[in-house]
């Protein structure tokens, strides 16, 4: 089950720039994903650099690199919600409404860093499943290369209506 | 050092570093002047290094994350982290240390447009040859109201590895 870019917009409740998942190779909703992000010279962490910046300072933020794992793990999670969760519309709180909060993380190895023109593949899968709690593990790569080992991330459902502010 | 005449967008704020210590970072995800280091009484001693980030819906990424409520990002936090110790006046981690690995991260308390996050970080002595020294942090991040949002145990190391 591939999504192409616009069916991971339709699912994400980030906007660009801060969508991390350009394309989803496999899906079985709720089970697993594969997906993948493209690195380039032309995102907003590349702005306002010198331009003499040897290459070592261009390593991509391991905080992006981390939340488009996150981001390949709620499509999964989201894919499997009757009535999708990222819409963006003014429903009220309910089953349909729920959004993905992420609860704590554990075991996370951060391998070789990550370049403009390296395209990484996520491999997500979820472990178990408690009610209100989703366990996933996975990791990221990039031609082979092991870019990042997720022992544990732990999200929970929340409604989306109890993160707006007050 | 030639200094860049090329345009800078708007949206993205320059960082105060030099050429030679600047680096790929999403957001000033530290408040500038913000950083305080206190080094240890011995060599084997911890860190101390405490640093504040203002979360604003103007900083680059934070409008999308999320349209109508803007939350900064758990994976922000370790930005900041990361930032804290990059700016660290005098500690042996060299001006771009790198994530290694993290331990545990614990998300407690969302923190909002607007509030002030404080970073109460504690840091092992680096360990480790000289270009390679290595970490361990212990981290505390705490709302201008006094809670919790975050804690995070990690592992940093110097920058500078990595092949082109």
């Amino acid at each position: 089950m591939p999504l192409e870019h616009d069916g991971v917009r339709a699912l994400l409740a980030v906007r660009h720039p801060m969508v991390l998942v350009d394309r989803v190779l496999s899906l079985v909703p709720g089970q697993s994903v594969e997906a993948l992000k493209a690195v380039s010279g032309c995102e907003p962490c590349y702005a306002g650099l010198p331009p003499d910046l040897p290459a070592d300072r261009l390593a991509y933020p391991t905080s992006l690199l981390i939340e488009s794992f996150a981001q390949a793990a709620a499509v999964m999670w989201l894919a499997d919600r009757p009535a999708g969760g990222a819409g963006g519309d003014d429903r009220p709180g309910g089953d349909e409404d729920l959004v993905l909060v992420p609860a704590a993380m554990r075991d996370i190895t951060v391998g070789d860093p990550v370049f403009p023109g390296d395209v990484v593949r996520h491999v997500v899968r979820m472990g178990r499943s408690l009610q209100g709690t989703a366990f996933l593990s996975g990791s990221s790569r990039v031609d082979g290369r092991t870019v990042l080992t997720v022992g544990e991330f732990i999200g929970v459902h929340r409604p989306r209506s109890l993160l707006a502010p007050a | 050092m030639n200094v860049s005449a090329e345009p800078v967008p708007a949206a993205a704020e320059v960082p105060a570093s030099t050429a030679s210590t600047a680096f790929a970072r999403p957001l000033p995800a530290v408040d500038a002047g913000s950083v305080d280091c206190a080094a240890p009484g011995s060599p084997e001693g911890t860190w101390r290094i405490t640093a504040e980030k203002s979360v604003s819906v103007h900083d680059p990424y934070m409008a999308a994350h999320f349209p109508g409520f803007t939350i900064y990002p758990a994976i922000f936090i370790i930005e900041s982290v990361r930032q804290a110790l990059a700016a660290a006046p005098g500690l042996p981690l060299g001006d771009h240390p790198q994530l290694r690995e993290l331990t545990s991260v614990r998300l407690l308390a969302p923190l909002l447009d607007g509030d002030r996050a404080r970073f109460e970080i504690t840091l092992g002595a680096p360990q480790g040859l000289p270009g390679a020294r290595e970490a361990r942090a212990d981290v505390r991040c705490v709302r201008r109201d006094g809670k919790t949002a975050a804690t995070v145990r990690a592992v940093y190391r110097e920058g500078g590895g990595g092949a082109a």
